[in-house]
């Protein structure tokens, strides 16, 4: 038996659900603006480094898709102290990692150490956040190698419907863009790009630094104060966002790849910010509908059918937008066989909803997976930055079986009806579209893409 | 579980004395049919993994049936004598909990986490479908349509996976590994009910399997219940050895893959030895200094300074039978395969020569060392790290003892094991060769 001193995380049983106790977070924030929150989480001996700086791919130029993703894969690839090969070195030695990554909100450096090897890993980790050259060579080299990875996605199915469906389902909004670059922008993307998205993005008075792990937090805060004090503060820049609009009618795209024996299927429309006040009634209503192994598309596709191996619904949600979406794949023979039931399924959920059994059982699994999914230090520390992030109250994780078991069946049946469209549905196959295409014009209105459009 | 392990970690840094108090299991005991139960309990969170792996995979299968272990993995969530179908999965999450399980080459193992309230439950669960599984056609046709479509997203419409299947099945002749362990595709087609039960009575035998129990549970209480729900399950005779018959690879084989594909790619597989081997080891370390991390040899010199590929790995098997040491590279446009294969050779042929630097193996044991500690963290992390040493090194204790057998590898031994399994007698190399889509039109069948 592994002994434990304290309990660090704590789930007890009250007589109407469960309470998750986290261990207490410390708050500062430096002259500069720069946001620290410390967490001490002693289960194993790791330290957990996570900077998180608002702005992300949807901020790209217009045309210089891949300008957040550059500059963050640039970041590790040389520093006023270190060559990219230096760097590698380094993080490598500690048997930890590092990492600078954009999304479409935000930009965020990781780093994570064994504890005996914080001095090590924080030096690396803030020299790639304050002090990257964004060395020429290194640009040619990335934008070479990224030129070569989107030919290689065309060979992958799945990554091209997904692709395909963000794009089109965003339309002409910033969240839709390729944020890995396109062959036309990363042709385009200059070192002046970088340094101009860098100098706006990586802002004390814009980021916030979290860790996470076995640490004493005065020790720790001292270091990091001591790194990060003397980083100049500057302008922030505006993130906001309109709104993308929905698609309407039945809108269909069948990527032509004409040798793949199964076809990929994503059917879905926009879907919720991540403020929207349904979260709680929406995620408990998608595990019902797609999520965990017992939801109906896992039953109706997979269970009775044999129609798929998989069978999922998400709802993916950012700062002014998400997109909600279905994703499964079949033998070829079967693609109207699964849409049918993927539609006949939309429209029983919009309709009646769940039942109580499912209602409740959903809600008990989300508890259980909620609690569990916060055993790590890099689970915590990017919950502890997503409170922060996109100001949920500070009580997000101790309150948050709480408020999925608040949530009424009638809750349930109003979100099935409002958040899972039906007449208005962009679908997108990736398959050899003109066997496909006599038999999916029944759906709605069908556009092709040759494969080298949809990956551009 | 944070002081055994701080412990733990100053024993690494002065030279690994005891392992042993790592692994703090309290209690270990077999009931009367043979099957063997470990329990552990850690109370960090209040869930429970309860696990079991079976001392079969597609290494005990024979031509005609192969991907059966994988396709019964999955007929052992249809229902039992007391559960219905899918009842199994309804009952775990009801209960704030799931399921899974994998099947690989040696080992089939299942797992489920879930709320400590609902361990009696579970225990009767898993009890039912080991001792009285439902065998029958409609468990049998709804997986087989399922798994065929699994085997089509996972290998026939994945380039490098397919590449793969290649690379195994052109390296072994007779043994087992040469298969897939998803199945051809032919075979899946012919699989028979008969075919299933005799499969679940040779290999789902409870001395045949080990019992994994990690979480917030009182060991004490365990064994009663296990005796009381399992030592009913009758048993049948342990299966017998499966008999080696590869002979010894005398020479180069070349295979050329031609599909559908933007970018040429190779894979590349040297046979090496079993798990049994002390090899192993330095041979996993090995793998780590050619591919892990930026600054590893493949990556350093072929995809950053000579910019010949896109992707570069290196993995070693750990299985119980020799498995391969193998390589993998996505060229960059106009880069030929023979550069990347020579750049390899060139690499491997200067650790036969020169071995590594001091560095580079404190380096790759540090990872190995980073890799236990992020196992470690969580219950099913732990489940699965020992049930795969119990069943393809032998004894789950292995587990901890391998941060020891890390630490005594020498520049010397990593020189020596390049030196005798990259041999080029030993060696197999899949080339991709890609096609357009519109030429491969004329010869595509759909399945």
């Amino acid at each position: 038996m592994r002994k434990i001193l304290t309990l660090v995380l704590v789930v007890s049983s009250l007589s109407f659900g469960q309470k998750i106790h986290v261990p207490p977070v410390a708050r500062f924030v430096l002259e500069n603006g720069l946001t620290i929150i410390l967490m001490e989480y002693k289960k194993v001996p790791l330290v957990h480094l996570r900077l998180v700086a608002r702005g992300g791919s949807a901020q790209d130029p217009d045309g210089l898709e891949g300008a957040a993703s550059m500059t963050t894969s640039l970041m590790r690839e040389g520093t006023t102290n270190r060559t990219a090969p230096e760097i590698a070195e380094a993080i490598d030695l500690t048997g930890g990692s590092l990492t600078v990554a954009s999304g479409l909100d935000y930009c965020a450096a990781k780093a994570e150490v064994m504890a005996k090897d914080i001095d090590a890993g924080l030096d690396l980790f803030s020299d790639v956040i304050l002090n990257p050259v964004f060395p020429v060579e290194e640009i040619k080299r990335e934008r070479k190698r990224r030129l070569a990875k989107l030919d290689a996605l065309k060979e992958e199915p799945s990554s091209i419907a997904s692709i395909t469906f963000s794009k089109t389902v965003y339309g002409s909004h910033p969240y839709g863009r390729q944020s890995f670059g396109t062959k036309a922008s990363l042709e385009l993307l200059k070192r002046e790009h970088l340094v101009d998205f860098y100098r706006r993005t990586f802002l004390p008075n814009n980021s916030m630094l979290v860790a996470v792990g076995d640490f004493n937090s005065q020790e720790i805060l001292g270091k990091i104060k001591s790194v990060f004090d003397g980083w100049r503060l500057g302008a922030r820049r505006d993130v906001s966002l309109p709104p993308p609009s929905l698609v309407r009618g039945r809108n269909i795209v069948l990527v032509n790849k004409a040798d793949v024996t199964q076809t990929q299927i994503r059917v879905g429309n926009i879907g919720v910010d991540i403020r929207n006040p349904d979260y709680f009634p929406i995620t408990v209503a998608n595990t019902v509908f797609g999520g965990g192994f017992t939801s109906r598309l896992v039953e109706e596709l997979r269970v009775k059918r044999s129609l798929t191996y998989g069978a999922s619904s998400r709802f993916s949600r950012y700062m002014f937008g998400g997109v909600y979406s279905i994703d499964t794949f079949t033998k070829n023979k079967t693609i109207t066989e699964t849409i049918n039931v993927v539609l006949e399924e939309l429209k029983k959920f919009r309709e009646r909803g769940p039942t109580k059994e499912e209602w409740q059982k959903a809600q008990n699994y989300i508890a259980g997976s909620f609690a569990r999914s916060l055993q790590t230090p890099a689970a915590l520390a990017a919950e502890i930055s997503d409170i922060e992030l996109y100001g949920f109250p500070k009580d997000y994780l101790e309150s948050y079986i709480e408020n999925i078991r608040a949530v009424q069946l009638a809750d349930v049946q109003r979100v099935a009806h409002e958040y899972f469209p039906l007449d208005d549905l962009l679908l997108v196959l990736v398959t050899p579209a003109q066997e496909t295409l006599p038999a999916i014009k029944q759906y709605g209105e069908v556009s092709i893409l040759e494969l080298r459009d949809a990956i551009q | 579980m944070l002081r055994p392990i701080a412990i733990n970690l100053l024993l690494f840094l002065v030279g690994f004395a005891a392992q042993a108090q790592l692994l703090d299991v309290d209690d270990e005991f077999t009931l009367s049919n043979g099957l063997k139960v470990v329990a552990m309990e850690d109370h960090t969170v209040p869930s429970i993994c309860f696990s079991i792996a079976f001392r079969t995979g597609s290494r005990n299968e024979r031509p005609g049936i192969t991907g059966i272990s994988h396709l019964f993995e999955h007929m052992m969530f249809n229902g039992s004598k007391n559960y219905e179908p899918t009842e199994f999965d309804k009952i775990l999450e009801a209960g704030g909990g799931y399921s899974n399980a994998y099947t690989s080459r040696d080992i089939t193992f299942y797992y489920e986490e879930f709320n400590p309230n609902l361990l009696d439950k579970v225990l009767d669960m898993e009890a039912d479908r080991l001792g009285w599984l439902k065998i029958d056609t409609a468990n049998l046709e709804q997986e087989r349509g399922i798994v065929q479509e699994e085997r089509r997203v996972s290998t026939d419409n994945s380039v490098s996976s397919k590449m793969f299947e290649d690379l195994y099945a052109a390296a072994y002749v007779v043994h087992p590994y040469h298969n897939p362990v998803v199945g051809w595709m032919t075979d899946l087609d012919n699989i028979t009910l008969q075919d299933a039960k005799d499969y679940f009575k040779a290999y789902y035998t409870p001395s045949n399997a080990t019992v994994f129990v990690v979480g917030d549970f009182d060991s004490k209480a365990l064994r009663p219940k296990m005796e009381k729900l399992f030592s009913s399950i009758p048993s049948q005779p342990t299966p017998g050895a499966i008999n080696n018959a590869e002979s010894q690879q005398q020479g180069e084989r070349r295979v050329k893959l031609h599909k559908v594909a933007e970018l040429p790619a190779v894979a590349i597989g040297y046979k090496t030895v079993g798990v049994s081997s002390p090899d192993i080891y330095p041979l996993n370390l090995l793998a780590t200094v050619l591919s892990r991390g930026q600054s590893s040899r493949l990556y350093k010199r072929i995809l950053y300074e000579l910019e010949l590929v896109t992707e570069i790995g290196a993995w070693v098997d750990e299985y119980i039978d020799p498995g391969l040491f193998s390589f993998y590279a996505q060229m960059q446009p106009g880069k030929s395969v023979a550069d990347a294969e020579e750049e390899i050779y060139k690499i491997i042929n200067g650790i036969a020569e020169r071995g590594v630097t001091k560095e580079e193996l404190h380096k790759a044991i540090n990872m190995a060392q980073m890799d236990y500690i992020k196992e470690f963290t969580t219950n099913v992390g732990i489940a699965n790290r020992l049930a795969y040493y119990e069943v393809v090194h032998g004894d789950y204790r292995k587990s901890v003892e391998v941060l020891d057998r890390y630490a005594r590898v020498t520049s010397e031994d990593l020189k020596r094991v390049a030196k005798q399994y990259f041999s080029e007698r030993a060696r197999t190399v899949v080339v991709l060769v890609p096609e357009s889509s519109t030429r491969s039109d004329l010869g595509t069948l759909s399945n």
